[in-house]
């Protein structure tokens, strides 16, 4: 086989893989739901255009489409790599949102300024710590600790793909091809990652922004973080 | 199903501290236990009991270096498994169990490299530290009688109490230990009054400047013998999670939290209300949240009514019910047990709530019954606190016309499974609650009649426990889940019996999934038998 034809069969187990999943009725309804999400996340981001941290945001968007894809072509590892990159450089935005030394550093790609997770999801520093949530929205930094929690285990299980822990491997089970448990597990994830990501929203923003952009972004608060009493108090 | 540890013995000592979510009752309780004063805690199964005795232990190795106590940890769940011949079989078993882990304890620090001669005198010889010492070959001797009942035991190398306690104060001279701090869990039979009478009169025995006795008891535990004196020779702490406390649900999903994976976090966030339901239905006990959670993982509102009617109306009750089965000589007073409940008690407080909320009052679940109830109620009571389907809250409380009595509250689970839609109203009824609503029950209800005729037919026996008959029942007796339940039926392990004889060697052929998981299925295997067969 040369190398053309090699990567044409790639394509199209790809795209057996994608027909697979839309046939399989259920999961692809679930499957178009996180892939709404993006369309939610791009309002929001769309909201907080101007914004010098907002280049993080679209870049996340694009991994998390990226991811997307990975995951209806059967590339499993991939999605989770890409869900994890989303996470991060969403997070990462929402960091340098409040320190814009560090965002400037990072955009001129200086030494050292790299984009560190135990620093984003710190405790006591991070952007689900009480204080950072207390400076932007105190009115929901009582759920902050909850949302760390979901963000850093939707890092850690992603992570054990970044590095191929054992479980994440199945030898047995080609790639490229439909895996219904698998995807479903990666719905799962990014299910999780999504909450944590407008949840981060809502606490750095929220509470800041003028009344076309509350409106702009009032269906993926309410829709997703309406569980959250001061979430719905901004709209009523 | 989602993957929790269910149980205590699951988790290696060394990691409890990565699923403790401490509350100021879990620090004043871990603190009682490592202080000077003897402390017994008392809760019923599933609580954390184990749990909190294994932080404490864990705590006090941490600042063995500046404050030399060094704890020890072990457990009297095989006290069901002695079957000798011996007339103080359960003496000496107790002793033999605490000289064998104190010694393992200290080799296990290395703190015995060096030999001390009164470290010779616990074991009964030199201690090399890959073999049995001759005090663990007796303990064991004992646990393994019920394979072998007529074999005589040779107690020659166990030490009497004060040679015991002569040979610690050797111990902790030469080795520059302050004191000895014994944890002993699962330490008196629920229903055998006996073996309770021994332990505490040993506990009050060891007493001394070099030992701290602590211990975990259930509920209804109250033959002290004696000698010991509850008041006076501990301190007693119950181990009940206050569901009316505001930070209560947080808590306990906290507890979730250290184990839940991304899915079920999530889920818990956008459904908090139904998670909320969970947490006041498992009212303080952390394993039957775990449970419910792991089978209603979307936490939506159908998995979750469905699971609390299932869980609250027949799975918790299995385990009361199975006891009838096990101690045949109280089968009266645990069928009585749950038909009061059942029939009494939880319809009529739901009855009570749904006028409440009606009205815009408060809710209850609470009940009141006269101190001066039959005996035999009392009794029956006791087995309900002991499985945690009742909780007594307090003693000497005041009810209408001014009679004194006992205040109980019933699982919550128990009540909301009456409900047709738990998520609908379960919620309410718990953010309701109010201990100034109680059902009472004088001292001659009408409900007490037929335990109390059947009783007077028939008086309980004392004992009335067969412990072959309990080896040959089938594992699905056993607590487990159906994918252990499912190994232990390929290695042909059909029978409790089965399981318990099994080496460890022959259960981790049941494993291809690596050591974490082999362990677990070992160790929850044997737990799960241990817990049968103790009742």
């Amino acid at each position: 086989m040369s190398a053309d034809e090699h990567y044409r069969a790639l394509v199209q187990r790809a795209a057996e893989s994608v027909e697979s999943l839309v046939g399989d009725v259920e999961p692809f309804t679930t499957f178009v739901a996180v892939h709404n999400v993006a369309d939610e996340i791009e309002k929001v981001v769309s909201a907080v255009a101007e914004r010098p941290e907002a280049v993080l945001y679209k870049l996340a968007l694009r991994e998390y489409n990226y991811a997307l894809y990975a995951a209806s072509s059967g590339s499993y590892r991939h999605a989770h790599i890409g869900l994890r990159m989303f996470l991060e450089l969403f997070s990462a935005g929402i960091y340098f949102s409040a320190y814009e030394i560090k965002l400037r550093s990072w955009l001129s790609g200086f030494d050292g300024s790299d984009i560190n997770w135990a620093a984003l999801s710190n405790a006591d520093t991070g952007i689900y710590s009480t204080s950072f949530v207390n400076a932007f929205n105190p009115a929901i930094s009582s759920s902050a600790k909850q949302y760390r929690t979901i963000a850093t285990a939707t890092y850690r299980e992603c992570s054990e793909f970044v590095h191929g822990n054992i479980h994440t491997q199945d030898l047995s089970f080609p790639p490229l091809s439909y895996k219904r448990e698998s995807l479903q597990e990666w719905i799962d994830r990014a299910e999780a990652a999504n909450l944590c990501v407008l949840f981060s929203f809502a606490s750095r923003y929220l509470a800041l922004l003028s009344k076309d952009q509350l409106a702009q972004v009032e269906a993926p608060m309410i829709d997703r973080l309406g569980h959250i009493a001061a979430v719905q108090q901004i709209y009523t | 199903m989602a993957d929790f540890f269910f149980r205590t013995e699951d988790i290696r000592p060394e990691e409890v501290g990565e699923y403790f979510v401490e509350n100021s009752q879990d620090r004043r309780i871990v603190d009682a236990l490592k202080n000077r004063n003897p402390t017994i805690l008392v809760g019923s199964r599933g609580v954390g009991k184990s749990f909190l005795l294994r932080v404490a232990q864990k705590e006090l190795l941490e600042r063995f270096d500046d404050e030399r106590a060094f704890p020890v940890y072990l457990s009297f769940v095989k006290s069901s498994l002695l079957q000798s011949t011996d007339p103080e079989q359960f003496k000496h078993w107790m002793l033999a169990k605490i000289t064998a882990a104190i010694i393992r304890g200290l080799q296990k620090q290395g703190l015995l490299a060096a030999m001390p001669k009164s470290a010779k005198a616990l074991a009964g010889s030199d201690i090399t530290d890959a073999s049995s010492t001759p005090i663990e070959v007796i303990a064991e001797a004992y646990e393994e009688s019920w394979q072998k009942p007529n074999e005589p035991i040779d107690t020659s190398h166990i030490l009497d109490v004060d040679s015991l306690k002569n040979a610690l104060e050797d111990l902790t001279d030469e080795l520059g230990i302050k004191r000895f701090v014994l944890l002993i869990d699962e330490a008196a039979h629920i229903f055998v009054p006996e073996q309770q009478r021994q332990f505490f009169t040993l506990f009050r025995d060891l007493r001394s400047h070099c030992i701290t006795c602590n211990a975990a008891v259930y509920p209804g535990v109250t033959s002290f013998g004696e000698t010991f004196q509850p008041a006076h020779d501990a301190t007693m702490l119950s181990i009940d999670r206050d569901v009316l406390a505001p930070d209560y649900v947080s808590n306990m999903r906290e507890i979730v939290e250290k184990q839940a994976d991304a899915a079920i976090l999530k889920n818990i966030a956008q459904y908090g209300k139904n998670f909320s339901i969970l947490a006041y239905s498992a009212s303080g006990n952390p394993r039957l949240l775990l449970k419910t959670l792991a089978a209603s993982p979307r936490v939506n509102g159908s998995q979750v009514n469905e699971t609390v009617r299932e869980f609250y109306r027949s799975d918790i009750w299995s385990e009361h019910s199975v006891l009838s089965d096990k101690y045949f000589g109280h089968k009266e007073v645990i069928d009585w047990g749950r038909a009061f409940v059942e029939g009494y008690l939880l319809p009529e407080i739901q009855a009570k709530n749904v006028s409440y909320l009606a009205a815009g009052k408060d809710t209850s679940a609470y009940l009141w019954i006269h101190r001066d109830a039959p005996a035999a109620v009392k009794e029956a009571l006791r087995v309900l606190s002991y499985t945690g389907i009742l909780t007594e809250q307090a003693v000497g409380i005041k009810a209408s016309r001014g009679e004194i009595g006992t205040r109980y509250v019933v699982n919550l689970g128990c009540l909301f499974a009456l409900e047709s839609s738990p998520t609908a109203t379960a919620f309410e009824i718990a953010r309701g609650l109010t201990p100034k609503r109680m059902t009472e029950f004088g001292a001659n209800h009408p409900s007490y009649r037929s335990l109390v005729d059947s009783v007077d037919k028939a008086p309980a026996q004392i004992g009335g426990y067969a412990l072959n008959e309990q080896l040959e029942k089938s594992i699905s007796v056993l607590d487990i889940t159906e994918w252990q339940r499912g190994k232990l039926v390929a290695l042909g392990l059909n029978t409790i019996g089965d399981v318990l004889g099994a080496t460890e060697q022959k259960l981790k052929q049941a494993s291809y999934v690596g050591d974490v998981r082999a362990r677990r299925m070992r160790n929850a295997a044997v737990a799960a038998v241990l817990e049968y067969l103790s009742g």
